[in-house]
């Protein structure tokens, strides 16, 4: 449908009326390149039913066609696809309703198949094999609702609709920090160990929330650190509610970067001072997992709550001696890496966890692919143990402090707005503040 | 962690904690966040079960008081 007078940004989709010069949403040029459509929802059931039969056509030919070493790999993939394209099915159904928010209990739904599936083989010790299925099913339902609320959200943001994203966020992230830890608990031998263990992952969570309640916002201003001649200058109007609002989806991705920071550090350090250090051994993990929570505790203050201020700020900083403004970030020019190196880190763990669980005289074609997926299982016990605190720092967090501590450094910092900077930078050399 | 440390340690700091509340002193309130979370990574690296009950009640009790402070002031 094509709307007279009006164009439609190449990047971002937003619509802007005809011969505008920069989208008025995200500044991209559109007198070089526009498009004169809005932007397609991709989110729809029928994207959901595609992977869906794809997966269902992986695992027939995995049965059928396949050459034998691809057998085991076209089985465990297409179990997983199809499980995805299903929730992505459902959740591409309650957007269709406009109900976005009804797709994250999705996540706790595969939160909670994990845990029976874990119940029932360790508490109850059921002997049957495809219980597995169970477990994996619940982690594809988990990726499922976390990719198609993204995908929601953007589209909600493009289509220019106003619907409730996410209700709940705090009792849902609380919710999965709880069914997360039971998975870890399900194998104590008495019912006080699974009490013990959801009392350590709350410890550690509200540990870890103090600590940057206290002093997120004194890291915040270490790390803009500004000199004599620069000045902090906000770009746009102030925090919105897009700024300070968080859903359940974001909070998990946070408290993920925090686990996952932990984790990366800690195997960093760990294979530095051991580099035949055994990533597939249970003690190697458990060891990994305690010392993960400690650092979640004592360096989660030095990173993401203070990142996640920047975000919400989007601070220039403005260099008067060499009349440059430039974006306020904790790592400079990394800025733009940490997401990249985060990636590249976890895959390289995957890959590490694969090799390692490869007995050395296993052709490489036939079972290193499966240990990849085992990997994935493995993984994801380990996040049972170091995901759930790091759930409840960040929802203690966005629900007490993020939001009041980024009002309070704009009130201390007090930063300029982008027309008073540009006027600064065009005062001669030397000449008095007004 | 054994459990006497645990409790010894989470007792002091939810008294800096109450002693902040009737003195309005905030390095008080700074202390006691402190304590809490070195001990509960000390108790991360050196866990026994017993020790994280003391340990999470505490939580509950820092967490209560502190959740509507601005303590960063």
């Amino acid at each position: 449908m094509e709307v007279e007078g009006q164009v439609y940004c190449f990047r971002c989709g937003a619509p802007a009326p005809r011969g505008a010069t920069y989208c008025p949403r995200c500044g991209a040029p559109l007198d070089v390149h526009y498009v004169l459509r809005p932007p397609r929802p991709r989110l729809t059931p029928s994207l959901g039913l595609a992977l869906t039969v794809l997966g269902a056509a992986l695992y027939a030919l995995g049965y059928t066609l396949a050459p034998l070493w691809l057998v085991p790999v076209l089985l465990e993939s297409s179990f997983y696809l199809a499980v995805f394209g299903l929730g992505v099915m459902a959740s591409a159904t309650l957007w269709r309703w406009l109900k976005p928010w009804a797709i994250e209990p999705l996540f706790l739904v595969g939160a909670l198949l994990t845990l029976v599936e874990h119940v029932a083989v360790f508490t109850f010790h059921v002997e049957a094999p495809t219980l597995l299925y169970l477990f994996k099913a619940g982690i594809a339902l988990m990726a499922a609702s976390t990719a198609a609320w993204l995908m929601a959200r953007r589209e909600a943001r493009l289509l220019n609709i106003d619907v409730v994203k996410s209700r709940w966020p705090f009792a849902s992230s609380l919710a999965a920090a709880t069914l997360m830890s039971l998975v870890f608990a399900a194998g104590a031998p008495s019912a006080l160990g699974v009490v013990e263990a959801l009392a350590a992952a709350y410890t550690v969570g509200v540990a870890a929330w103090l600590l940057w309640h206290f002093y997120a916002p004194s890291v915040f201003k270490a790390y803009l650190g500004l000199s004599s001649t620069e000045e902090a200058v906000m770009v746009d109007r102030g925090l919105t509610r897009e700024e300070t609002g968080y859903a359940f989806t974001d909070i998990l991705l946070r408290a993920s970067t925090l686990a996952l920071m932990a984790f990366s550090i800690l195997v960093f350090g760990a294979q530095l001072f051991d580099p035949q250090l055994d990533l597939s051994s249970m003690g190697t993990l458990v060891l990994l997992a305690k010392y993960s929570l400690a650092a979640e505790v004592l360096l989660g203050v030095f990173g993401p709550p203070a990142y996640w201020l920047f975000e919400a700020l989007d601070l220039r900083v403005l260099d008067r001696a060499s009349a440059t403004l430039e974006k306020a970030s904790p790592i400079g020019f990394l800025d733009s890496m940490v997401d990249l190196f985060a990636a590249l880190g976890f895959l390289l763990t995957i890959r590490d966890v694969t090799l390692s669980i490869t007995p050395p005289d296993a052709a490489p074609a036939l079972y290193a692919p499966l240990a990849f997926f085992n990997a994935i299982l493995l993984l994801y016990y380990y996040a049972s143990i170091v995901l759930p605190p790091a759930l409840v720092a960040t929802a203690l967090y966005h629900k007490y402090s993020f939001e009041k501590q980024a009002r309070w450094l704009l009130d201390e910092i007090r930063p300029r707005r982008l027309e008073e900077a540009a006027a600064l930078l065009a005062e001669p050399p030397g000449a008095s503040r007004s | 962690m054994e459990l006497l440390p645990a409790i010894a340690l989470s007792s002091l700091a939810v008294l800096l904690a109450v002693l902040d509340r009737l003195l309005g002193a905030r390095p008080l309130a700074k202390a006691s966040a402190l304590v809490f979370s070195l001990t509960a990574a000390a108790a991360a690296l050196h866990p026994s079960g017993e020790a994280w009950l003391p340990l999470a009640a505490t939580a509950v009790i820092l967490a209560l008081l502190y959740r509507g402070e601005e303590p960063w002031r």
